[in-house]
């Protein structure tokens, strides 16, 4: 069931920080203006199924972020979810489900190289942080305590850390994104590791030419995420239904104001490469406001 | 004797005229930037400006990385500060100088 994982993955990488046009499944190495705060919130609907389970992941993930100064900007995030999963035993239909918030993440982010020039910049910036078990990893229903991926939280303190680059002119953009996230064992539960490869293509499609003033922009973007992940291990055994790798595509719009930014993206499975019966996502949607 | 002194005070006069015209008329501080590129970096940036003492408009003009920045009468800008508010939003401050109104702002304004 690897999904719960790619849902909290998802989560981890989703503090897109920066203020400007920025991907939307992941990060910028754009910059938060020293004092300022930044805040984002995002609606992430997630839907997987096969023959047996059928799984609703819903999350409200807000993002705030502040800038230390030009260079160094610190991120927390906090997920509300809502997590629905239907399986069938034997012939019975059986609904599990769980709500609240999810585990909180804290990171920081700081650009070790920019370069600004008339009409583009040119940023590299590392990234690492923890996620914490702020998250409900006891809940229960009438069958019992819920399995791990559906709790809320995962229990463990789990660290990510990674490289993002961002390459912006007024025309477009382009962002990559190399992640690593850690697990710790938490309820007899390890995650695995998982590494991911996040790129980003944003095209302004309005105003195709700019006048004077600050006109408001519509981006179009497309993203592309790559995401392997180790095996879970339960009980210090491996889980053979869990890890894989996925490839995901995500075609989306942004519209950019002087105040806010409003985008939404569809993410879409290219390829799922998972192992044993690890429950492969259908889509996962995004709407998001900052 | 009067003729004299009348031709230093119309000399005098003359001088502070033409200098009050000048003074008057760059009341305008054009800020260049680079690296900035989308609307929202610019707001962050320009509502800084706005809040500095004297500055009574700011005008961006983001294609050309530029900051048109009106100030009241007899106020002068710190360039040091106005670099400070580019420097600590991230991008690169290149230069400030002092203009009249621009005929871009001027038709802005009509």
């Amino acid at each position: 069931m690897s999904v719960y994982r790619h849902v909290i993955g998802l989560l981890l990488c989703l503090a897109a920080s920066g203020a400007s046009g920025a991907p939307i499944t992941f990060n910028t190495a754009l910059p938060v203006a020293r004092g300022e705060f930044i805040n984002r919130e995002l609606v992430v609907l997630t839907r997987a199924d096969d023959r047996q389970r059928d799984l609703n992941a819903n999350a409200l993930v807000s993002v705030l972020g502040y800038g230390a100064n030009a260079d160094l900007a610190f991120f927390g995030v906090l997920p509300y979810l809502d997590k629905e999963l239907k399986t069938t035993v034997r012939g019975v239909r059986l609904t599990r489900s769980s709500e609240g918030f999810g585990d909180a993440s804290l990171f920081a982010r700081y650009t070790f190289f920019k370069q600004n020039a008339p009409g583009h910049t040119f940023r590299i910036a590392a990234f690492g942080g923890v996620k914490a078990p702020t998250g409900d990893d006891d809940d229960r229903d009438a069958l019992g305590r819920l399995p791990v991926p559906l709790q809320s939280g995962s229990g463990s303190w789990d660290v990510f850390g990674g490289l993002v680059t961002t390459y912006q002119t007024l025309a477009y953009q382009v962002d990559a994104q190399l992640s690593y996230t850690a697990k710790s064992e938490a309820n007899n539960f390890e995650g695995g590791g998982e590494i991911r490869l996040d790129s980003s293509f944003q095209y302004r499609l309005s105003p195709r030419t700019l006048g004077r003033g600050t006109p408001d922009f519509l981006y179009a973007v497309l993203e592309a995420n790559i995401l392997h992940g180790s095996k879970n291990r339960v009980f210090g055994s491996r889980d053979q239904n869990s890890g894989g790798t996925s490839i995901f595509l995500s075609p989306g719009l942004q519209y950019v104001n002087k105040r806010f930014i409003v985008e939404s993206s569809m993410q879409l499975p290219v390829s799922q490469n998972l192992n044993g019966e690890a429950l492969k996502n259908d889509y996962v949607a995004r709407l998001g406001f900052r | 004797m009067k003729t004299t002194v009348l031709l230093i005070a119309v000399g005098i006069s003359t001088v502070l005229i033409y200098a009050a015209v000048a003074f008057a008329g760059e009341n305008h501080y054009r800020v260049d930037v680079e690296g900035m590129n989308c609307p929202f970096c610019a707001y962050g940036i320009e509502k800084k400006l706005e809040n500095l003492d004297g500055v009574e408009k700011v005008d961006v003009e983001l294609e050309a990385g530029q900051f048109w920045l009106e100030v009241d009468d007899g106020v002068t800008l710190s360039q040091e500060t106005v670099s400070d508010i580019i420097r600590n939003a991230g991008f690169t401050f290149k230069d400030m100088t002092q203009h009249e109104e621009p005929e871009s702002l001027r038709n802005n304004s009509e």
